[in-house]
């Protein structure tokens, strides 16, 4: 098992030095070796890979309780910092994931952001690609983004009591202009602040997740169940 | 100043401000009766806050902002520019609602003086959220990280010459000023008055004048019926306003995402720097609670909750700088009301380490049995009841939850019953069965 700050000569081994950096947050290293690699004339995108290993490991030490969201955050900020450093060198798509598409948003009415960013940074870390409309987001907007960028997962983020009505009119929306199949207009997921059981059964979304934990875990099951189209 | 102050414990100067803040000292009563009613709805917050006699019943409390005003009918943006029409919603609240004590209408605010400043850390009703909503907070990273050094130097020319020409727009001049301090001589107070002068700097001076008469003019429409409320028989939870010092350097200044990088980042330098202002916020609290004469300093905190960072980092970055605050504000006799947003359920064990009866937790989403196990005995705890049931349950749901909420946490005192959030929102028949709930049921 990785331990946070401890000098995991083991998992260096198992994983390589790179993952095992991004993994303990050791950013300035991280960013040394990276750089170092590219000037040996590695292949970006074997570099890309072993950061996108060091952040699965974060996730399973975020899993075992071993990081929290500060420590997501900087393995976000690791990763980004990564990534800056990788694209020039890039050819064709840095990091697109495969993983599923997820249309994100606060919904209209909040502002608030914090733990739609952290939902957004921890479902690219899984190989998500997500499409974030932002905060105050109204409900149609939600609608009009859908053609084009055909989302696995609608989710949208709520922190405060006044922008409840506003789920249930998100999911009313995509319910009355599904002419699909049953089933197959994108799952519709809530998550947020003051969201519970109550308000989820309110809303009449399919899915709603207590943290953004929650809601990665929720959009996994979904792709793995072939839930959504 | 209350006789013997200086030679009491903390314990001794809370109960005597406690003591002065139930006898309804200043407040000019209708009559006897409500004068009783009064020191009985306080005196049951004493009683469960100090833990040395088991109240009546539990207190029954109603955290709001905009509550009041969206049930009366009133537009969030009306509450925030019409003082009157504030003022009188909050005194029919007090009255149809009949919790045990009233919020601080205040508290809402006056849009006027945030225009003049152009005001940018939050937006309101009218300037970037509908009329109809509450004002929400627009968090961004206002300090560079390359400023901790001259935050911990000197918190208050930071503010002052770098913080609010960020973040008020109004404000920008003040960044042309130079530090304060070569006025202590003659021949250096020359340069920083004529900076004074310069014309940014006097916009910015300007602006300030005149948000502070538009205040002025609005708190003195409003207190008349901050003092209807307290005459017709209702104390307000809170006295005093303080904030984690954590929270002050995330919520305000760097912004979570920055914050929590600071840790790994510049660990040494936010340990400072929250230690800076320790004393910021406890005479914050304490300057208000004392100019309200209302011991009850309301603390809201954020970013400590389970899930933001390992008990290892509480108990390194969050942690020791709240309890100091919670400490010093009971040392000047004030009773710290910590508002738990989120959940706690990894860190009960750490507010455990308080003296006794000292500091009141209302707890958000935090497990309530656990609560009062761990704390029982400890501190005064709160709250648990979930808005969502407020907003969509029936009233027999609510009086149901409620019954259950105070089985599992009212113990044998020391419980406040809450809804776990400061509403903007709330229904009547809901609001008003868990208040006629907890009055009826909460008896011990």
């Amino acid at each position: 098992m990785l331990v946070p700050g401890k000098n995991n000569n083991s998992t260096v081994l198992e994983t390589g030095e790179l993952a095992a950096l991004v993994a303990d947050l050791q950013e300035e290293e991280a960013l040394q070796c990276i750089e170092r690699r590219l000037a040996a004339g590695e292949a970006p995108a074997e570099i890309l890979r072993a950061c996108r290993e060091g952040m699965r490991l974060v996730g399973s030490m975020h899993e075992q309780g071993h990081y929290y969201i500060s420590g997501l955050i900087m393995a976000g900020e690791i990763m980004r910092l990564a990534v800056e450093l990788l694209r020039p060198v890039m050819v064709g798509k840095a990091c697109g994931g495969n993983s599923g598409r997820v249309l994100l948003g606060t919904i209209e009415g909040d502002l608030h952001d914090i733990g739609k960013n952290l939902f957004r940074d921890l479902l690219e870390c899984h190989g998500f690609t997500v499409l974030d409309l932002g905060v105050d987001v109204p409900p149609a907007d939600f609608v009009a983004a859908e053609p084009e960028f055909k989302p696995h997962v609608v989710a949208a983020s709520a922190l405060i009591t006044d922008s409840f009505p506003h789920l249930r009119e998100l999911v009313r929306l995509f319910e009355a202009g599904d002419r699909r199949p049953a089933g197959r207009r994108p799952s519709i997921l809530i998550g947020g602040g003051q969201v519970d059981e109550r308000v989820f059964r309110m809303s009449g979304a399919d899915h709603w997740g207590e943290d953004a934990f929650a809601g990665v875990h929720i959009c996994q099951r979904l792709m793995k169940k072939n839930d959504a189209p | 100043m209350i006789e013997g102050w200086e030679n009491m414990s903390s314990d001794q100067r809370q109960e005597a401000f406690l003591a002065k803040w139930v006898s309804g000292e200043g407040i000019e009563f209708a009559g006897d009766e409500v004068k009783a009613a009064y020191a009985y709805r306080a005196g049951l917050i004493r009683d469960a806050a100090k833990l040395k006699k088991t109240p009546e019943r539990t207190p029954v409390v109603v955290l709001s902002t905009f509550a009041p005003t969206m049930l009366a009918g009133c537009p969030a943006k009306k509450a925030m520019y019409d003082p009157e029409a504030l003022g009188k919603v909050w005194v029919d609240f007090a009255r149809d609602y009949d919790a045990d004590t009233s919020g601080n209408p205040a508290l809402v605010m006056y849009g006027p003086p945030l225009e003049i400043l152009d005001y940018n850390l939050y937006k309101w009703p009218g300037h970037g959220i509908k009329e109809e909503q509450g004002y929400q907070f627009l968090e961004k990273p206002y300090m560079k990280a390359e400023d901790y050094d001259h935050f911990i130097a000197d918190p208050t020319d930071y503010w002052f010459r770098v913080w609010f020409p960020r973040t008020h727009g109004a404000l920008k001049g003040l960044a042309a000023l130079p530090p304060v301090y070569g006025t202590m001589e003659l021949p250096a107070a020359g340069p920083w008055l004529a900076t004074l002068g310069a014309p940014p700097v006097q916009e910015a001076l300007k602006a300030l004048m005149e948000a502070g008469r538009a205040s002025f003019e609005w708190i003195g429409k409003l207190l008349p019926y901050m003092g209807r409320i307290l005459s017709s028989g209702y104390p307000m939870y809170a006295g005093g306003f303080s904030k984690a010092p954590f929270d002050v350097l995330g919520d305000s200044f760097r912004g979570t995402g920055e914050l929590m990088m600071d840790l790994y980042r510049r660990p040494e330098k936010v340990l400072e720097a929250v230690d800076r202002i320790v004393p910021l916020m406890v005479g914050l609290g304490s300057g208000m609670a004392v100019a309200n004469n209302n011991p009850l300093v309301f603390i809201p905190l954020h970013k400590g909750a389970d899930g933001f960072m390992s008990n290892q980092q509480f108990e390194k970055f969050y942690w020791p700088s709240l309890r100091k605050v919670i400490v010093g504000l009971a040392e000047k006799g004030c009773v710290p009301l910590c508002f738990v947003e989120g959940g706690y359920n990894q860190r009960l064990e750490y507010l455990a380490d308080l003296p006794k009866g000292e500091c009141i937790f209302i707890f958000d989403r935090t497990d309530m049995a656990k609560a009062r196990r761990v704390l029982g005995g400890k501190s005064c705890i709160g709250g648990g009841f979930p808005v969502s049931l407020i907003m969509t349950g029936s009233p027999k749901e609510v009086e149901e939850e409620t019954k259950k909420l105070l089985d599992r946490a009212a113990g044998d005192g020391g419980y406040i019953l809450s809804i776990g959030c400061a509403m903007d929102d709330a229904r009547e028949d809901t609001l008003k069965a868990f208040i006629q709930t907890g009055k009826k049921y909460g008896k011990y």
